[in-house]
């Protein structure tokens, strides 16, 4: 369900399908390492994945209340230091694949709890003349 | 837009058990495909072909299933190729650098004939 939506989102903008295809990655590892903290620690809370337009371009955000990324491994993300090579394999594949993805992904613990992922479609990969978001009813 | 059911299936075509994955390999179906590798292994068959031509989409939990099952067969000095032209699917196996680790075929017959 998240990915339809994120790829409906993204195809209302006017993104090519390889954008599209990025899209539902980068939402579906997001969510996935999500279900896995509230699982984790038993979170009964939403999950929120947004989409808005900030400045023109596409922006994505999927945020939970679970444990909250380990501060280290976020560290490696950010430094590109994380890769299959690099022994960190095991639940941090999907990190590197949203920051290989779209460069500039934040993926942040939140202050109370929780993590936070957001990335952004640059407007100049967009060709629809639309500023409103689709109606999903 | 319904959702395409997952179906895993497997069958021998020589030496080879080439396990047929159709559908989206993500979080929810990843076991799926995790249990029919293992089982294969179980079998004593360590020669696999994942043919993911009816694939549109995987993430890393797909991926991880898929470096679990290479692991076990590596175990027994075994083989486990991937069939496949999904450009998504394709992308992310570049991406995370698995295309250098997997042998990967346009097409079953192919993948038989690499040995």
């Amino acid at each position: 369900m998240a990915r339809m939506f994120a790829g409906s989102v993204a195809r209302h903008f006017g993104c090519d399908e390889d954008v599209v295809e990025d899209v539902k990655v980068a939402v579906s590892e997001a969510c996935t390492n999500s279900v896995k903290a509230h699982r984790d620690t038993e979170t009964l809370e939403p999950i929120e994945l947004l989409a808005r337009l900030v400045d023109g371009d596409l922006q994505f955000e999927v945020v939970d209340a679970g444990g909250g990324i380990d501060t280290e491994l976020q560290k490696a993300v950010s430094d590109g230091a994380v890769t299959p090579a690099a022994g960190l394999y095991e639940g941090s594949l999907g990190l590197t694949l949203i920051s290989s993805l779209f460069p500039g992904a934040e993926i942040v613990r939140n202050e109370e709890r929780g993590t936070t992922v957001r990335f952004v479609v640059p407007a100049g990969q967009m060709s629809a003349g639309t500023d409103a978001m689709p109606s999903f009813d | 837009m319904a959702a395409i059911d997952f179906v895993v299936e497997s069958r021998q075509e020589g030496p080879w058990t080439v396990v047929d994955v159709q559908g989206e390999v993500d979080m929810f179906t990843a076991p799926k495909l995790r249990e029919r590798l293992v089982e294969t292994v179980d079998q004593g068959r360590y020669k696999i072909i994942v043919n993911l031509q009816g694939v549109s989409f995987m993430d890393s939990t797909g991926l991880g299933t898929l470096v679990g099952g290479l692991k076990r067969v590596k175990e027994h000095e075994g083989v486990l190729s991937l069939v496949c032209s999904s450009r998504p699917v394709l992308r992310v196996l570049s991406i995370t650098g698995l295309n250098n680790v997997f042998p990967i075929h346009e097409s079953v017959e192919q993948a038989v004939a690499a040995g």
